[in-house]
């Protein structure tokens, strides 16, 4: 393999590291000023109270937070959705964003009438679990409760099948892909060190370097490419013509329409319509989830 | 053609414009005609409602109210007229009027607006008289309606019959949807063609029909049906010509049929005995069992068939009494419904596993069903015949066969979901069992990254390294000269020797070591060149001179002097051997 190969391979491993790393800071610290911002919608102290007494800002040890995920999942039981939904939202503010606490979160919100933070919250769970049925029938029965005839933002047949990677492994998964792909490809290369003529070497390593260069594109196109969604939280919000309060208002959205960002302001983001429409959103009206 | 010659063309052409738009401007003042083709009609015909607006072509015509007619706009066109230097223009607005009912009728003024000032039309009547009084054979196209009882029973099967009767070529028919308030409405059947004869003359007929039930007592109203088609006529008053042999000289005229209303009055059910089922028609009942001897434990279909005429959508399951020797398994029933024939005709069967608990010599006793027969007026029964069963006692403890064959021919039925709801939370405690942290998580990502790629790069300079010692002599010596004369330094002190031959060795180990490390042949350099190829390759000018001064010194060992103590001279070379690996190796 040649130098020049090699030192691009190099730069596209950094390229991707910064990919990654980026990406988990991003989703967290989208994800933590979300929850911060539907803290408004928690249930009374007094119903949080019954769960463990943590400070809300502590970090959850894995025993204590069963105890929470228990508390919470017998209170959705109860039928006491809120503060079911409460614990499961510690939960996911302490780290704890496991696909299936966000599956039950979004069950909890959906039950307690909450249907865009319930989309957003299935949206997440899909993206860290994307082959889990049960999210996915979850969420298409939430989405029957939307009332803006508008479809949401999925990708079309031809390319999920094509490339069906990008699609069906979370972002975890694509990572942990890569690495694996990554360890195999050198160590193959090692081995074309030790038996540098071995024909079968040289083809392991080209189909190697194949899957390498495709997982890491992926993670590429997940960190540069896919713009956020936003997903509607009020029963009704306007879109503006310009990200001011006093502007034209265009049209009406209603709770759980699902919409790609174009553009974000301080305070505002642009979503736009699937006939082109675009519109301004104060940032307040809008739970924004990443892949 | 000279270009100045159309100069004159042109001035005449705009003269000309100018006086026939001139004589426009000052045309007749405006007014509003509006005309009918005929004064009498029959409610199937249609009428032609002609407004003309002479002197303004912009002005639009708004109709009086219509009520006993449906209004069609069929178009407008505009006339220019230049008669005896007057010039008039007018446009034409064409409205087809099909005439809900018969009466006479006023038909007010049309109006319009030109310049602010509002013009009106003469008001005129028009008499609307009953379908045409020609026998049906005489005329073209008709249509008839007919139920098979206008006083039925409530729940009673009224067969619906509409036909269109026509004898000439039609296109474009439309049939307003058929109402049937009050009635529960079944179609028997597509629409039916064919051909029939009226009192000796040939019509095609369309026939639709349709089972009605009636759902309430008292009077219902079947309204009267409304067919639209497009009647080919051929204009007699026209002079065939050779264009009209090529491509015709029909057109078409619009005909609206209209079949009677129909009156239905209601009766009322006499006051049913216990267990009516609500059938009302003629019914009757089957059963069937798939064995008559069986063992205990064993199971066998009863198939109950309830089929005849009327509201068999009705039809639910006849009670079976209790049989207390009996397990009882029900399965779904089975639906047939015949809307091909001259009546609402279907069956419905109920299957049933029984499974005996006890041996013994058994009857399924008969099921009946009761329903209102609408000919006799009276409730009737339906039975079935007593079954006989023998049941034997089970040889040993046999399993049941509970799901044995319970309907063997039962005909497969799609699942219909009733309700939906998410799916419920998921309870386990994986779900927490660590927090996600991005920092460690992508530190740790970093780490595994780019290990392989380091361990890898590692391993090729090893195996460049280990290629360089086997094949390049000089890099060898390079490599190892140190080492080799560390060691030769150590074995040379360990000697029990003269310090001459100590002085020698010394001196030609420090000379090899400084060959090998500048490839060059160590053993031949003189003390004076060795200083000259240590400073030429980069040592210091008092390390250069020390080595020069230890070798001159070693010589002098090597050839008795006595003065040197040879121990010592060690010594000094390997701090010397030291220093110049430290300098060469920079």
């Amino acid at each position: 393999m040649s130098r020049r190969t090699i030192s691009g391979l190099v730069g596209l491993v950094v390229l991707t590291l910064h990919a990654h790393g980026l990406q988990a800071a991003q989703v967290a610290e989208a994800e933590k000023v979300q929850l911060e911002l539907s803290e408004s919608h928690l249930p009374p102290e007094e119903d949080v109270a019954e769960l463990p007494s943590v400070a809300l800002r502590s970090v959850l040890s894995p025993a204590l937070a069963a105890e929470v995920f228990l508390k919470a999942n017998a209170a959705y039981e109860e039928g006491a959705y809120a503060k079911a939904a409460a614990g499961y939202q510690r939960l996911v503010r302490e780290g704890f964003d496991d696909g299936r606490v966000q599956f039950n979160l979004g069950n909890a919100l959906l039950r307690h009438g909450e249907l865009g933070r319930a989309i957003a919250s299935y949206l997440r769970s899909r993206a860290a679990s994307p082959r889990d049925e049960d999210v996915r029938a979850n969420l298409d029965f939430a989405r029957q409760s939307t009332k803006d005839a508008i479809a949401p933002p999925e990708p079309s047949e031809v390319l999920s099948t094509l490339f069906f990677w990008h699609f069906a492994l979370s972002h975890r998964e694509l990572a942990i892909g890569l690495l694996a792909v990554n360890l195999i490809f050198w160590a193959v290369l090692a081995l074309g060190l030790v038996w540098p003529s071995r024909e079968l070497i040289r083809w392991a390593s080209f189909l190697l370097l194949v899957l390498l260069l495709t997982l890491a594109t992926s993670l590429l196109v997940h960190r540069f490419l896919d713009r956020p969604l936003a997903v509607i939280v009020p029963q009704e919000v306007s879109a503006h013509t310009a990200p001011e309060e006093g502007s034209v208002v265009r049209f009406k959205l209603h709770a759980g329409t699902e919409l790609r960002v174009q553009d974000q302001r301080p305070g505002w983001m642009r979503v736009s319509l699937p006939d082109g429409q675009q519109g301004w959103i104060a940032e307040e009206w809008i739970e924004l989830v990443y892949r | 053609m000279k270009l100045g010659g159309s100069r004159p063309l042109l001035h005449r052409l705009a003269l000309a414009c100018l006086v026939v738009f001139g004589l426009a401007s000052a045309a007749s003042a405006a007014q509003i005609v509006a005309t009918i083709d005929r004064p009498e009609a029959t409610v199937e015909d249609q009428l032609q409602l002609t407004v003309v607006i002479e002197g303004s072509r912009g002005a639009e015509p708004v109709l009086p109210e219509l009520a006993e007619f449906d209004v069609y706009p069929r178009g407008q066109s505009t006339q220019m007229s230049f008669i005896n230097g007057r010039m008039s223009s007018s446009v034409t607005y064409n409205y087809l009027l099909v005439p809900k009912t018969t009466g006479v009728f006023q038909i007010g003024a049309v109006t319009t607006a030109v310049d602010g000032e509002v013009l009106s039309s003469q008001p005129f009547q028009v008499s609307i008289l009953g379908a045409s009084a020609q026998p049906q054979q005489q005329r073209d196209l008709f249509i008839t309606s007919r139920v098979s009882t206008t006083n039925p029973f409530v729940g009673q099967e009224v067969i619906y019959v509409w036909r269109f009767y026509r004898r000439v070529r039609i296109g474009d028919a439309r049939l307003e949807p058929l109402e049937f308030q009050g009635f529960l409405v079944e179609d028997l059947g597509e629409v039916r063609e064919y051909q029939t004869t009226v009192n000796g003359v040939e019509f095609l007929v369309s026939e639709i029909r349709k089972a009605l039930f009636p759902q309430e007592v008292g009077s219902l109203v079947i309204p009267a049906s409304r067919l639209t088609c497009e009647v080919l006529v051929r204009d007699s008053r026209r002079r065939r010509s050779l264009m009209d042999d090529v491509f015709g000289s029909a057109s078409t005229e619009t005909k609206v049929l209209r079949s009677a209303q129909i009156d239905v009055e209601v009766r009322p059910l006499p006051s049913p005995p216990v267990g009516f089922s609500g059938l009302v028609g003629s019914f009757t009942i089957d059963a069937s069992m798939s064995k008559h001897q069986l063992v205990v434990g064993e199971s066998a279909t009863l198939r109950l068939t309830v089929s005849g005429e009327g509201n068999v959508q009705l039809i639910s399951e006849p009670e079976l009494a209790d049989l207390p020797a009996f397990k009882i398994y029900g399965d779904q029933p089975e639906r047939s419904i015949n809307r091909s024939g001259r009546s609402l005709s279907g069956s419905r069967s109920f299957s049933k596993a029984l499974v005996p608990l006890q041996p013994g010599n058994w009857i399924i006793p008969p099921v009946s069903v009761r329903y209102f027969d609408p000919e006799t007026a009276t409730f009737k029964a339906a039975a079935t015949a007593e079954i006989p069963l023998i049941v034997t006692p089970a040889e040993g403890d046999e399993d049941l066969h509970l799901t044995e064959s319970i309907a063997p021919s039962t005909g497969k039925v799609a699942v219909r979901i009733l309700a939906d709801d998410i799916l419920p939370i998921y309870g386990e405690l994986d779900a927490v069992s660590s927090p996600s942290n991005p920092r460690k998580s992508t530190l740790l990502f970093l780490l595994a990254l780019v290990l392989p790629i380091g361990l890898y790069f590692s391993a090729r300079s090893v195996q460049r390294h280990r290629w360089r010692l086997e094949h390049d002599v000089a890099f060898k010596r390079h490599r190892v000269a140190f080492r080799r004369a560390r060691k030769q330094l150590h074995q040379i002190d360990g000697m029990d020797t003269d310090p001459g031959q100590m002085g020698q060795s010394t001196s030609l180990c420090l000379r090899e070591y400084i060959g090998d490390k500048l490839g060059l042949e160590g053993a031949a350099l003189t003390p004076a060149e060795l200083d000259d190829t240590l400073r030429a390759h980069g040592v210091s000018e008092a390390l250069a001179g020390e080595s020069r001064d230890l070798l001159e010194r070693l010589e002098a060992a090597q050839f008795g002097a006595a003065s040197v103590e040879a121990g010592n001279l060690i010594q000094q070379a390997s701090a010397l051997l030291k220093r110049l690996e430290g300098e060469l190796e920079k």
